[in-house]
This record gives structure tokens, sequence and C-alpha cells, in this order.
């Protein structure tokens, strides 16, 4: 007799591999080389031209070029620990820089199943755990995000991983190796994307109401961290960048010129309730099934207070950045999102008594299909790339021509 | 509070929803293409009189078999027959006197639904339910418009507080004839009265394990005369059954080949939670979040969801035939359910406060509605609530 803990650790690994398979195996209708892959690429190419030591003059150069009024708004090398891993990919398994991102973005696609479905584990229990990976694996913005050599995957995989060593943290004070961990994973997000700003604010949120929350203990130590790990990263994009005047001023030409680009001022602007407005045409069914689950599931565990507190302060922030609204950003949130769903999933399936499992499991599998059909829809019956209303409403068919 | 000062206080409510649906001067200058049509049949009426109910049938079946394009049919004889009324009451313009149809079913919408609310729920939760259904700017813009889906929407709610009353109180008569009135305006209004004759068909079938009151054989016969009763007047005004038969057959025929409607009545099942959710944020959201709750235990609850989810279902299906205008009769299920939720919640505030801090929220969701009826119907200008004009003004589209 196999026991209950060893059965679901069995059935998280089936959920992990099928996670896989689906990413490997997605098809994806856009076949074009978009310039934010090709960015990607050129700094991968120019790091294996100038080393790491030679990397500043790539900083250079995108300074020199973003100078030009006339040059087009192009993404920083700051993001550099996507290009670096792309590169390093490329080196050890002898591929062109793009192929190697895209490894990146599909490993790392498929690794943010598992880190949600450990923290999802740790956070909420071994059922709801089960349930939050198996609408991840079927999560359509997951699965587009390994499709293509883009960074928000990438990105969301450290976003969860800060996400949940911050629990880790506050459950376990003073833990040498966990703090380490928090640290180093906060450094590596700062020197993933600038978005990292909004990850570290949502952080520094929960730990502000963890006296009221009750979450767990805030130490000194954990403090240090907070604020070392992000630091120890800005520090290295600086010595990467060639110093810290350089750092700053990418950031300042990167954010002026955001500005005046006339693509995101046609993809990026919205309401506040843009994000979940996108969430919901994307994700239908899990979002729905976790906006019901929104007010009660906190009441009956911190973990979810957690997880809805972290989507707060960063929604609150994010839906602010004019012209700066892209679904990919969202994918930072999707551990929270499927975890309150598969929370209210559970509580359906719990209803059926003897036949709870039976239950769940139909349950969970039905909404993964709902959820691979609107990947099959958006993603394979249409080339929608870039994940802006416009697109996603034409390949729903809802938007047609202007009314 | 008292009695006196919750009536004084949804008086107030009531005169501000009633303002805000009062017809605007910029309406003036545009007509729509559907407002064109029944003003057309209004006109008609007016030079031939009721009697000439049956030309309209004959000339639409004559015009539609010949012409490629189709349009609204005459059998909305009710809204078309209020606009004659009051034209001839009251003179001026056609679509000016449908218009004057349509604020005045808004209005008597927010009034039966502050009505409703209070029998459901009690003052208290009147009083909040009636601001948010005052400042519902869906509810709002239908009144401003020679639209017939506010107009709809009034009877499909007094059918669905005809059902609730005689489900609760089966052994008071005098309800059925508040449901089958209801039921049968319906039936004339329009040709959604289906979805939502279905729908309370089910809650009956389903009242069993719904659990909301007690089916009694009068409500039975009710359900399905008074629906007869309007489709009688359906044929007569058609000149027979024939005709009339004729008419939904091309209306049904020609409106999957409609240009406008494949346009922008087609999409995915969550389709009309999208479009809710562009005009209605806080409402729709709060709506969905109040599902999880524990207000389940309250039987208007399972009435007023029963009634959304399976008319929804029904809808969701209907290809090209997508469009918000036709959830209009779901404005008091939103509102309420969204209203319990912050109910809910204002219970974790202490004693002292808690009337304070729901007012508060009820306030916060108000303003949110209001501001997006003034981006989209204001400063928008939207006529039809498609998602491609919804998204223009809230600068998700710029094309």
């Amino acid at each position: 007799m196999i026991s209950p803990q060893r059965l679901a650790l069995l059935a998280a690994t089936v959920i992990f591999v099928l996670a896989a398979i689906i990413r490997l195996t997605a098809g994806s209708a856009f076949k074009g080389a978009p310039l934010d892959e090709t960015l990607y690429r050129d700094y991968a190419i120019a790091l294996e031209r100038t080393g790491l030591a030679g990397y500043p003059q790539v900083a250079q150069q995108y300074l020199k070029d973003q100078r030009d009024p006339s040059s087009i708004t192009k993404l920083p090398p700051t993001r550099f620990f996507y290009v670096f891993t792309g590169w390093l990919t490329a080196r050890v398994f002898s591929l062109e820089p793009l192929a190697a991102l895209q490894r990146v973005s599909l490993c790392f696609s498929i690794a943010f199943v598992g880190v949600a479905g450990v923290a999802a584990w740790r956070m909420l229990g071994p059922p709801i755990a089960l349930g939050t990976m198996a609408l991840l694996a079927a999560s359509p913005l997951s699965i587009h995000m390994g499709a293509h050599a883009l960074i928000d995957g990438f990105f969301a995989f450290w976003a969860t991983l800060c996400l949940w060593l911050l629990w880790e943290n506050l459950r376990h004070p003073r833990s040498p190796l966990r703090l380490i961990a928090l640290g180093a994973t906060l450094a590596l997000t700062v020197l993933t994307k600038e978005n990292a700003f909004f990850v570290c604010a949502a952080l520094g949120g929960l730990v502000t109401i963890n006296h009221r929350a009750k979450f767990g203990t805030v130490t000194w130590q954990l403090i240090v961290a907070g604020i070392a790990g992000p630091l120890a990263g800005a520090l290295a994009l600086a010595a990467l960048a060639g110093g810290l005047a350089e750092l700053v001023e990418i950031y300042r030409t990167l954010v002026a010129k955001a500005h005046g680009l006339g693509y995101a001022i046609a993809t990026g602007d919205g309401p506040w309730y843009r994000y979940l407005f996108d969430l919901l045409t994307l994700e239908p069914l899990v979002i729905l099934i976790a906006l019901t689950g929104l007010f009660t599931l906190p009441r009956e565990k911190p973990a979810f207070l957690f997880l809805l507190g972290f989507v707060v302060f960063s929604y609150a922030i994010m839906c602010n950045v004019r012209y700066g609204m892209n679904l990919r950003y969202a994918t930072i949130w999707l551990l929270p999102l499927c975890a309150f769903a598969a929370a209210q999933l559970v509580a359906l399936a719990s209803r059926a008594g003897s036949r709870a499992i039976v239950a769940g499991v139909a349950l969970f599998v039905s909404a993964g299909a709902c959820e691979l059909r609107q990947y099959r829809i958006l993603f394979v019956e249409n080339p929608v790339y870039e994940l802006a209303p416009v697109s996603m409403l034409r390949a729903l068919q809802i938007l047609k021509a202007r009314p | 509070m008292s009695t006196r000062t919750i009536l004084i206080l949804l008086a107030v409510l009531i005169a501000f929803g009633a303002w805000m649906r009062l017809p605007r001067p910029q309406d003036r200058t545009w007509i729509g293409t559907d407002e064109g049509v029944y003003g057309q049949y209004v006109d008609q009426l007016a030079n031939a009189g009721l009697g000439g109910w049956p030309h309209l049938f004959t000339d639409y079946i004559a015009a539609e078999n010949t012409g490629r394009e189709t349009r609204l049919p005459p059998t909305r004889i009710l809204f078309v027959g209020c606009g004659h009324l009051v034209r001839t009451l009251c003179g001026g313009e056609s679509v000016d006197a449908l218009r004057i149809v349509s604020c005045a079913s808004g209005i008597a919408a927010l009034i039966i639904g502050a009505i409703f609310a209070w029998r459901m729920s009690g003052p208290n939760a009147a009083l909040g339910i009636t601001a948010l259904l005052a400042c519902f700017p869906l509810a709002i813009h239908l009144s401003h418009r020679a639209l017939i889906d506010g107009f709809f929407a009034l009877w499909a709610l007094v059918a669905l507080w005809g059902l609730w009353e005689n489900l609760r109180a089966p052994e008071r008569r005098a309800w059925l004839v508040l449901y089958g009135a209801g039921l049968a305006a319906m039936v004339m209004t329009k040709e959604n009265a289906a979805f939502a004759f279905v729908a309370l068909v089910a809650i009956i079938a389903l009242n069993r394990w719904l659990q909301i009151g007690r089916v009694t054989l009068p409500l039975l016969v009710v359900t399905f005369a008074a629906p007869a009763l309007g489709a009688a007047m359906l044929v007569i005004s058609a000149g027979g059954i024939a005709p009339l038969v004729e008419a939904y057959r091309l209306n049904v025929q020609k409106s999957v080949t409609l240009a406008y409607a494949i346009q922008t009545g087609d999409g995915p099942w969550h389709r009309y939670l999208l479009d809710f959710i562009l005009v209605s944020p806080a409402i729709t959201l709060l709506a969905i979040a109040a599902l999880g709750g524990t207000a389940w235990r309250d039987p208007a609850m399972r009435h007023l969801f029963a009634f959304f989810a399976i008319s929804y279902t029904v809808m969701a299906q209907v290809r090209y035939g997508m469009n918000m205008r036709y959830g209009a009769m779901w404005t008091l299920p939103l509102c309420w359910l969204a209203f319990s939720l912050l109910s809910a919640l204002s219970e974790k505030v202490t004693a002292r406060f808690r009337t304070i801090a729901l007012a508060a929220a009820v306030v916060v969701v108000c303003a949110a509605e209001l501001h997006s009826y003034r981006t989209l119907f204001v400063a928008g200008n939207i006529y039809d609530p498609v998602a491609g004009a919804l998204a223009m003004p809230l600068k998700m589209w710029k094309p």
C-alpha cells in the first residue's frame, strides 16, 4: 500500500512530466522574428565576442545608439542574467544564440511549474499543490512564454522563487541557508529585468504588513538579506554597465524613450483593470474560479493572504505604469492565481465525499482541457505573439473589424 | 436606521438615478440604425393607426424576401406600441417618443429593482443595491437611447420578481398577476424572451434543489398561459400565425448572415463577462468574487444566480448573437451579488463603524461605475457597447 504522501509525490511527478511534454510539443502559428528576441540574441552574440569583462562596451554601445533621437527604443543590456544564461546554453550545447535563448525560456517555463508546485506544497499542502501544478501545466500564458525567446517566463521563475523563499524565511526565521537563498534569488531577479522593482516592492509590502497579517517572523537578518540581495544585483549590473552613472542613464533613457514609443503607446495603455481583463481573456476559467476565492480563502490560511498580498501590491504599481501594461508581465501572478483556483476546485471536489479524488481529477482535467483549448485557439490556430488585448480579441473572434 | 430614513434615502437615490436616466441633449444629434428602424415603425403606426400592425408584418416580409440586408422585425410590438402611445399623447418625433419610453422604463426598472431588493433582502440592503443600480452604466445608457433592451430588461425583472414572490408566498394570488404581466410583456417585447423564459422555467424545475420556495399549480399555469397570451397578441398584431412565423423565420435566417452581427456578435463563452468587465468593472468583479462567499444560504442568491447562470448559458451559445445590451436583464442579479459581498466584508468591521464602512464601499463602487459611464458613454460617445467600441475610449485599442 502506497502512503498518501508518496502517492501525492508520484502525482506531482506525473503532472510535471505532462507539463514538460505540453511545452515541448506546443505549436505556435507565429513564425516571425520579433525585435525583442533579435535583441536578446544580439546581446548574447556580443557577450560571446566581448566576454564578461567587455560587457560594459555593450552597454556603452547601447547608450550611444539610444542617445540618437532618431533611433528606435531597444531593450537594455541590463537584462543580463537572461542573456548570460542564453549565452552559456549556446556555448555548452553548441547552439545558435537565438535557439539557445528559446531553450532557456522553454526550460524555465517547465521549471516554473516545478518551483511553483514545491512552493504551493510547502505553503498550502499536497492537494492544493497538485491542483496548482495541474492548472499551471496547462496555463496558456506559461506555455506561450516557453514557446519563444521571451524573458518574462524566465523572470517569473525567479520572482516566484523569491516569493516562496520569503515565505520560507518568515516561517523559519534565522535559517542561514534560506536567508542566503533569498538574497541570491533577489539578486538574480534584479539582474534579469527591471520589473524586479515591482517584485521587490510587493515583497517589501508583505514584510510591512506581516505584523498584522502574521505570516511569520520578520528578523533583522531577513531585512538585511532583503536589502543586500537586490543591492548586490544592482551593483553587479552597475559593474556590467561600466559604472553607476551608466546604469542610471540606461534606465533613464529606457523610461524616457518608452514613453514616446509608438508600439508601447498603442498596446500598453488602458484602465486599472486592464490586467484583469487580459487575464480573463486568456485564461477565463482559472481567473473566474480564482476570483471566487478572493475574499474567503485568505481568511482560511495566511498563505492565501500572503499570495493575495503579493498580487495586490505588485498589481497596484504595475497598473499605474503609463504605456507599460502587458499581459506578459502578469506571468509572475500565475502561482497565486492558480493556487486560488486550485483551492476552490479542491473544496468543490471535497463535497463528493468518498469520491473526492475522482471528482477532483475530473475537475482539474476539465479545467486543464479548457486552458489548453484556449492556447490552441490563440497561439496555434491564430498567430498571436504579443498579448495585446486587440490581438487576443481578434483570435477569439470578438473583434473582427472596426464597428 | 429607521424605516422613514431609509425611505427618504431611497427616494434620493432613485431621484439621482432617474436624473441620470433623463434624455441628454447630445443624443438628439445622432440617431442609431436600430433607433431609426423602431422610429419608422412608430411613424407607420402613426399613419395607419393600430389597425396597421399587420401591414408592418407584410411590408417586413416583402422587404426581407427581396433585400439582401435585414432589419429589426416588427414583432417587438410592446416597445413600438408604447412609442406610438407616447407620440400620440405628447407629439414630436417618433425616435424622441421611443427615447421617452426607454427613459421611463429605465426609471421604472430602478424603482422595481429597489422594491424587489427590499422584499428579498430587507431595507438596508435595498439602499445599497439601489445605489448600485442607479449608477449602473449600461442601464443609464440604455435609458438614453431608443433601444429596446432596457425596456425588455424591465419586463424580465418584473417576471423575475413575480416568480420570487410566488415561490416565497404561494398563497397570495395577487403576485400571479405581476408574474403573468411580466411574462406576457416579455414575449410582446422581444424574441430574447425565450432566454429569460428558459431561465425562469429552469428555476421552477430546479426549485426542489434550489429550495427557493413552493411551486404551485397556479404558478405553473401562469408560467405557460401568460407567454401564450403574449404570443396570441403577437399573432393578432401580425394578422395570423403564418405571417408571425414567417417574420421570425426570416429574422433568424438573415441574422446569421448580417455583416454587423458577424462582426460584433461573435466570440467565446466568456464574451459577456469580458464586455461587462469593460463597462462595469467594479460591480462585475465583486459579483464574481461574491460567488465564493457564504451568501448561498440566502435563497435570494440562489434565485438570482440561477436566473443569471441559466440565461447566460443559453445566450452564450447564440452564434453571432452576443451583445452586452441583451445582458441588461442581469443588472439586478449583478448588483445584488456585488452588494452581498460588500455587506459580508463589512461584517469584519467593528459594529460601530460597520454601516459607515459599508456605505463608503458602496460610494466608491458607485463612483467607479459613474467614471466608467463617463469614459465610455459621455466622452467615448458609444452607441452600441460592443467590444471594439468599448476598447477604444478605454485606450486598450488605438487603431
